[in-house]
């Protein structure tokens, strides 16, 4: 799970930053509110889930994406 | 009742005194009263507005929070929504629909009679009907549960230190602190006097003597060289700065001193290096409730139905719009909405070779972006844009010799929050542990604001929206 999350990070907001758990908005120099978005989008349809409005503004470490993700999955 | 006058001072020592010998019950109690004194102060009918946006919401988020039947649910979040909508519709935007339609009907040769009452803009409502909103919402959104208290609730809504410009607070963490004891710190009053006497410098030194300068050169839009239509633009961009996080640190100041935390609204904004960063720095409380509230929602929808163009930037096109009308009725902020969708969509688009120029450039393009939205603010009526002069001989009859002055005050400050807020990227208070800076720093403020205060009592900027 950890690799495709991290395939999709990548893709979303460069290479510049070295993708690791704690990473946080202000670690990233390309999150944005769009990019963020996009991210949480195409993760959804990787796994199979979706992620609520309320989700998007709670989650704040990649961490907290991926615990999203594994409490929601089917 | 204005921060910056002298019953506003007498107002807050008398509640200071009385607040810290009361338990937390009563002192809630108090905090409500004087709210609403501090708030009829300026008409008292007001306060129907208040109570019925508080009453609102406080039956809505019961209701949401006590049925399990979605559809029940969302009627009433839906409900919410809309009468607080339709309060702001009727008392902010009335006049305005009501005065395009005559005009719009009068183009067409039709004569219609004016006749509606000219309704009164309360002050403040924008603010607490969106922090009334999001209580429904929350509770909805199943972050939070209803307050059973309705003296806490009504408190949470009509707090006077953040009641007429914000900080626009969320319930979890403002309803969390009003439902906790507060101790009296010592260390909490001396920082809130601190901040306060930061804000009152920032608005009655700098903001109040840059917008005399600022409003002979917009008075004289016609008249003033192209150079001083840019200038008073620009010295604009700082008032409305220093303006409006001058309010929002005296709010936090005293709300300190009677122990409640509330959000920094600001965080050296004209430092940012692209208009991203700018909203996420500036007015911070009200662009996080518009993505919070609006923008993901619209956002998560929009890019799930594909990523086009046009699904990848509606959001930010529907939220700019709708911030630029929160700001107030008037086709000037109209375009600014549009204004900001456009300068956001295309740095997005150019990012890569924007991301190749060099720092100091980015920051500058932001904050003539920035000016250039203010500035669509600042004019009175959209037309007055074709006014501006092209003449370029300079009379600099706005300048005075005090312009330096406080020009140079207001950079020093922009200066301490760059490195406050941007390099240190610090998250709590300015000044933290420092006394006898702190001292030399109220102090300072003190003399300044006895001293190089303007005569006139003037509003501040933002009570307008």
């Amino acid at each position: 799970m950890i690799e495709s999350v991290k395939e999709e990070f990548y893709k979303k907001f460069g290479k510049d930053t070295v993708f690791s758990l704690e990473l946080t908005k202000d670690d990233v120099p390309k999150w944005d509110s769009l990019r963020y978005i996009a991210f949480l989008v195409s993760l959804e349809k990787k796994f199979d889930i979706k992620f609520t409005p309320e989700s998007a503004s709670t989650m704040k470490t990649i961490d907290d994406i991926l615990k999203y993700i594994k409490q929601n999955q089917p | 009742m204005l921060f910056n006058s002298l019953e506003f001072i007498v107002f807050f020592t008398l509640i200071f005194l009385i607040y810290w010998v009361l338990n937390r019950r009563l002192q809630n109690i108090f905090l409500l009263v004087s709210s609403y004194i501090f708030y009829a102060w300026w008409d008292y009918r007001f306060l129907v507005l208040i109570i019925a946006s508080s009453a609102i919401d406080y039956l809505c988020g019961m209701i949401i929070d006590k049925t399990t039947v979605e559809k029940r649910r969302r009627f009433f979040l839906i409900t919410s929504i809309s009468l607080n909508l339709a309060l702001l519709g009727i008392f902010k935007y009335f006049n305005f629909f009501a005065d395009s339609f005559t005009l719009a009907m009068k183009s067409i040769g039709v004569e219609v009679d004016h006749t509606l009452p000219g309704i009164l803009l309360p002050v403040g409502i924008s603010f607490y009907t969106f922090q009334s909103m999001s209580y429904s919402i929350d509770i909805y959104q199943k972050k939070l549960r209803h307050n059973k208290s309705i003296i806490d609730f009504f408190l949470y809504i009509s707090f006077f230190p953040q009641l007429v410009a914000g900080p626009i607070e969320r319930p979890l963490a403002m309803l969390k602190q009003i439902n906790s004891d507060r101790i009296l710190k010592y260390e909490d009053v001396i920082n809130g006097v601190a901040i306060a006497s930061l804000g009152f410098f920032k608005k009655m030194v700098v903001a109040d003597n840059l917008g005399v300068a600022v409003d002979t050169i917009f008075s004289n839009l016609a008249t003033v060289s192209i150079l001083e239509s840019f200038i008073g633009s620009s010295l604009f961009s700082l008032q409305i700065y220093f303006d409006f996080s001058g309010y929002s640190e005296v709010a936090l100041g005293i709300a300190l001193m009677l122990g409640f935390n509330l959000t920094v609204n600001f965080k050296a904004p004209y430092f940012s290096k692209s208009v991203f960063e700018f909203w996420e720095r500036w007015h911070i409380s009200l662009s996080s409730w518009f993505r919070d509230y609006l923008y993901f929602p619209l956002a998560m929808r929009y890019l799930r139905s594909g990523d086009s163009f046009l699904n990848k930037y509606k959001a930010h096109i529907v939220t700019m719009l709708l911030m630029g009308l929160w700001h107030g009725a008037g086709f000037n902020y109209i375009i600014f909405g549009i204004f900001w969708s456009i300068v956001i969509v295309m740095s997005h688009r150019f990012e890569v070779f924007y991301d190749k120029v060099p720092g100091v450039i980015r920051v500058v393009f932001t904050f003539l972006c920035a000016t250039f939205g203010w500035f669509l603010f600042r004019i009175e009526r959209t037309v007055d844009i074709f006014s501006i002069s092209s003449s370029t001989i300079s009379r600099w009859e706005w300048y005075n010799n005090g312009l330096p002055v406080v020009l140079f005050a207001g950079v020093l400050i922009i200066i301490l929050e760059y490195y406050y807020w941007i390099k240190k990227n610090k998250n709590i208070n300015y000044l933290a542990g420092l006394f006898y800076v702190k001292l030399l720093f109220i102090i300072v403020s003190a003399v300044g604001c006895v001293c190089f205060s303007i005569p006139e009592k003037t509003n501040f900027i933002y009570f307008q929206f």
